[in-house]
């Protein structure tokens, strides 16, 4: 039996090495000028053309040393962390540790170059280790279930690299150069990078051999690892620092690169290799082949001004994988786990239309304080009153009922779509981790701008909206169509829906390097409501009016999707079609919120939370609460958004999110604590 | 069971779970206002037919009954206004109160608007009553114990008034008093509400106390079916369970009384 297990090992590890050294030869010889590998060779002569010497030597060997040697730490981290959480669906970018790293990476950049240039390799280390802290806090610590510390991870990520993208455009650099360097680069200047990685990688991997007896007993499960005499919470933490260290040099030479730590384990486990002595180097070995294989492709798709970055190419070879291992995989829990949400209160703190009075207020101030304090010219509340009744000065009828009036009502109607889409999302996926953004309506959305952008540079705001809309609801018709023989059991249907948002995530940056596109365009990729108006008003309310029903008339449904499927479905519920409803609502009423204001995150995930905490589990009145409560946490946030920096912007996204990942870590932590 | 009523009826069902063949071409009769007891060893295919039963489950050939009519063909809401099941182990959100738990019950009987009616409410009180929640009614059930929470589920299916009511291993992680105090509520419910009760139990005992009709089942086929007396035998336990039994009589029930030797062809290893 022990014999039989491994049989595919060697086979494996020769084929890899032959591929890899293949993919080596051929990514050497192509980039902006394709050689002959005759041509390689003679460049590594004494007497070669002194032109074609320096570029083999210091462009395109130190290029494939960094692959290679970084695509072997991403496969052995993704190895390690499959086996040491006993979950085979992350990896280091799936878990944030990339998007960790690759922030502190760039807040020095921005902030302290000094520093960058001193210790690259702790800046990795915090980033990472905040990432994997942040993770664990959200997922719920030690009861973390596998698919809970998988949107945990993707919340982190999202929020880290959202906090990346801010940091970046808000220090007016080159925005699309520095998207692209987002989804990570191999392209080297000399020899400075391999030569800071190559001891961190050997050395991390050598040590991580050590450890490979003792990661085949922990598949055993914890409780069982230990009672065989494994100090298991060493061997974690030994090999969660391996996997820090290794992805951080990788992200510091390289960037944040997806998806060759989720597929090269796959790929030597599907050879049906078991055993970690066999599966780290042959994870190594693929992992190396996997990420030069890409980066000889970003040539292919690329010319000299404009080679996507190699991480889309891996997410694009890699998310169709995830898509397919989700799909064909049996087990996932199923459907039976219930809705846990953080904390609700068997019985209402106060009578629900009470509450919703009191939130109504909030909306109304929140609206007074959009009219009255942002933008250039303070307005007292008297002189803003007699704008909206048509009278006073006309400018100040201008200023109020031209711009602040519709801004701030897009804001509000905005929130209430987004929160009303998380509550509907979260009931109906029984998630408390879910949202449009998370299940890839986002990612659609932006892809669909870009797409549209690609065929049509000149695009007006109307056509780009309506392009994000088609966007967001062809990523949600893939995701419920892709789930839906698998009787959209919510697990498939949010691990469907990160590989399609991969996918999308991927054409986005692909395209966003296409010279074409200027401006304003490429602002709407970053979300916030600048200078939108009453056409964003237009489409917001109607959508509002007619799905809100609609999403009311559900409700007591969605509310008996909390139980399990087999409860649920003796109760008389069709589930399936009632998770289909309550979800192409929720995403109906995402997506268009999102074609009006570019992807917004945590307003979905957030409010609902909010509105739990003080209704309980009612879904009709949770839905009113979690709108009121969406459109004075959007409302606030982008007043906010104006105040910071005046007479700059940040988007609002990203105070959003500055809000939201406090508060949802503190109601887990709570949450947890009872 | 002679020609008594059918309240349920299964004919040649093909079942498969997760891509396997589980049960094959098997037909099974629930008589009506008894209780039967579906008992066999691990992957028997108790469970997958209890669901089948319920028409949470498709089978891939043959119909369930119900009145004969083929309830795959009826609308699910209707079903769940006839059969109830308790699936093992229910996982019910967290925070919710014992009474809102019950409430669901009354679900399959509610328009889409959800409108509490007076029948609703009285439906709800009797049945916590009934399992003796009436103090806990605002406690949420993750605050139960065992039995309390089982007592608390149970409650959801009377609420529900089906006349059926299908149950997966019922008393499984309770302790004696609380199993005791499980199978006295099911049989009372059978007796003065006139319910048909089916259960998969693990204990041939309490099945052959409790139970008036028994299915055995191994390997997706019924082996034996009938009185406990009638099937639970030294013969049927080789044959099922593959262990070697002396079967004796409990003075006080009359009901057969199994006492397990050793496994069949393994004790000479």
């Amino acid at each position: 039996m022990e014999a039989n297990a491994d049989r595919g090992g060697p086979a494996m590890l020769l084929t890899g090495m032959l591929v890899l050294a293949l993919l080596a030869a051929t990514n050497v010889a192509h980039g902006e000028t394709n050689l002959s590998l005759a041509q390689v060779l003679s460049a590594l002569t004494r007497d070669a053309d002194p032109l074609l010497r320096d570029m083999v030597r210091d462009f395109r060997l130190p290029r494939a040393v960094v692959g290679l040697l970084g695509g072997a730490a991403l496969g052995v981290s993704g190895a390690l962390l499959q086996s040491v959480l006993r979950n085979p669906m992350v990896s280091p970018g799936i878990l944030g540790i990339s998007a960790g790293s690759h922030l502190f990476i760039v807040l020095a950049t921005v902030f302290a170059p000094w520093l960058l240039n001193l210790a690259p390799l702790p800046l990795t280390l915090a980033g990472g280790w905040m990432a994997v802290a942040m993770v664990w806090l959200l997922a719920g610590g030690r009861r973390a279930s596998p698919l809970r510390i998988v949107l945990a991870g993707l919340i982190v990520s999202m929020t880290l690299g959202g906090i990346t993208s801010a940091v970046l455009v808000m220090n007016e650099t080159e925005a699309r150069f520095l998207l692209a360097w987002s989804g990570g680069m191999l392209r080297q200047n000399g020899w400075a990078g391999a030569s800071f990685a190559w001891p961190w990688i050997l050395g991390c991997l050598a040590l991580v051999m050590l450890t490979a007896r003792q990661l085949d007993l922990s598949m055993l499960g914890e409780e069982t690892a230990r009672a065989l005499g494994q100090r298991t919470r060493l061997v974690v933490l030994a090999c969660l620092g391996a996997v820090l260290v290794l992805t951080g040099v990788v992200v510091a030479v390289a960037g944040p690169i997806g998806f060759v730590g989720l597929v090269a384990p796959h790929l030597v486990k599907l050879a049906g290799i078991r055993r970690h002595a066999m599966l780290l180097p042959a994870s190594a070995i693929w992992g190396a082949a996997l990420l030069l294989g890409a980066d000889t492709l970003t040539h292919v798709f690329g010319s000299l001004t404009r080679t996507p970055p190699v991480g889309a190419i891996t997410a694009a070879i890699g998310a169709p994988w995830l898509l397919w291992l989700v799909l064909r995989g049996r087990r996932h829990g199923a459907g039976f786990a219930p809705m846990t949400p953080f904390g609700v209160r068997p019985r209402p703190l106060l009578p629900w239309p009470l509450t919703a009075g009191l939130l109504g207020l909030g909306v109304l101030g929140t609206l007074l304080l959009g009219l009255t304090v942002v933008g250039g010219l303070p307005l007292s509340p008297g002189t803003v009153l007699a704008a909206l009744a048509g009278e006073g000065s006309a400018v100040a009828q201008r200023i109020v009922l031209e711009f602040r009036l519709p801004r701030i009502l897009a804001a509000l109607l905005a929130g209430a779509c987004f929160a009303v889409a998380g509550a509907l999302i979260q009931d109906a996926l029984r998630n408390p981790l879910a949202d449009a953004s998370v299940i890839g309506v986002n990612a659609g959305a932006s892809a669909g701008v870009l797409l549209l952008l690609a065929a049509w540079p000149l695009a007006a705001g109307p056509v780009v909206s309506a392009a994000a809309l088609a966007g967001g609801l062809a990523a949600a018709a893939a995701i419920f169509g892709l789930a839906w023989r698998r009787r959209l059991m919510p697990a498939i249907l949010i691990l469907t829906g990160i590989a399609v948002g991969a996918i999308c995530g991927a054409i986005v940056q692909i395209l966003v390097l296409d010279g074409r596109f200027t401006g304003s365009p490429l602002v709407w990729l970053i979300g916030g409501l600048h200078a939108r108006g009453w056409p964003a008003v237009q489409v917001l309310a109607p959508a509002l009016a007619l799905l809100l029903p609609l999403g009311l008339l559900l409700a007591r449904r969605v509310e008996v999707l909390a139980f399990d499927d087999l409860t649920a479905g003796s109760l008389g519920l069709d589930v399936g079609r009632t998770r289909l409803g309550a979800g192409l609502v929720g995403v109906a009423l995402a997506a268009i919120a999102v074609s009006q204001t570019g992807p917004i995150g945590y307003v979905g995930l957030v409010a609902p939370h909010a509105a739990r905490l003080l209704t309980g589990h009612r879904m009709r009145p949770l839905l009113l609460l979690a709108g009121l409560i969406g459109a004075i946490l959007l409302g606030l946030a982008d007043i906010a958004a104006r105040l910071v920096v005046r007479p700059a912007e940040v988007p609002a996204g990203a105070v959003v999110a500055l809000i939201g990942a406090p508060y949802l870590l503190y109601l887990i932590h709570r949450s947890d604590r009872s | 069971m002679g020609n008594a009523p059918i309240a349920l009826e299964g004919r040649a069902l093909d079942i498969a779970y997760a891509g396997r063949r589980v049960i094959e071409g098997l037909s099974v009769a629930v008589p009506a206002g008894g209780i039967t007891a579906l008992i066999g060893p691990n992957g028997s295919g108790k469970s997958t037919l209890l669901r089948v039963l319920a028409r949470l489950m498709r089978p891939e050939g043959g119909e369930v009954l119900l009145d004969g009519q083929a309830i795959h063909r009826l609308p699910t809401r209707q079903v769940a206004r006839r059969i109830g099941l308790l699936p093992q182990g229910p996982l019910a959100p967290d925070g919710l109160s014992v009474r809102d738990l019950v409430g669901y019950g009354r679900f399959p009987h509610q328009g889409l608007l959800g409108g509490v009616s007076a029948e609703d409410r009285e439906a709800i009180d009797r049945a916590i009553a009934l399992t003796g929640l009436r103090e806990l009614q605002e406690t949420a059930v993750d605050r139960l114990s065992g039995g309390q929470r089982q007592r608390a589920w149970i409650a959801m299916a009377i609420a529900q008034r089906t006349e059926t009511l299908l149950l997966d291993e019922p008393t499984t992680f309770l302790d004696l008093a609380h199993q005791m105090e499980v199978m006295n509520l099911l049989e009372r419910l059978n007796r003065e509400e006139g319910r048909s009760i089916v259960m998969v139990l693990h204990d041939i005992n309490q099945a052959a106390r409790h139970a008036g009709h028994m299915v055995a089942l191994r390997d997706g086929r019924i082996l034996m079916e009938g009185a406990p007396e009638a099937v639970v035998t030294a013969g049927m336990l080789r044959a099922v369970f593959g262990i070697e039994a002396e079967i004796m009589t409990d003075p006080a029930t009359g009901r057969p009384w199994c006492l397990p030797r050793r496994p069949i062809g393994r004790d000479e290893e």
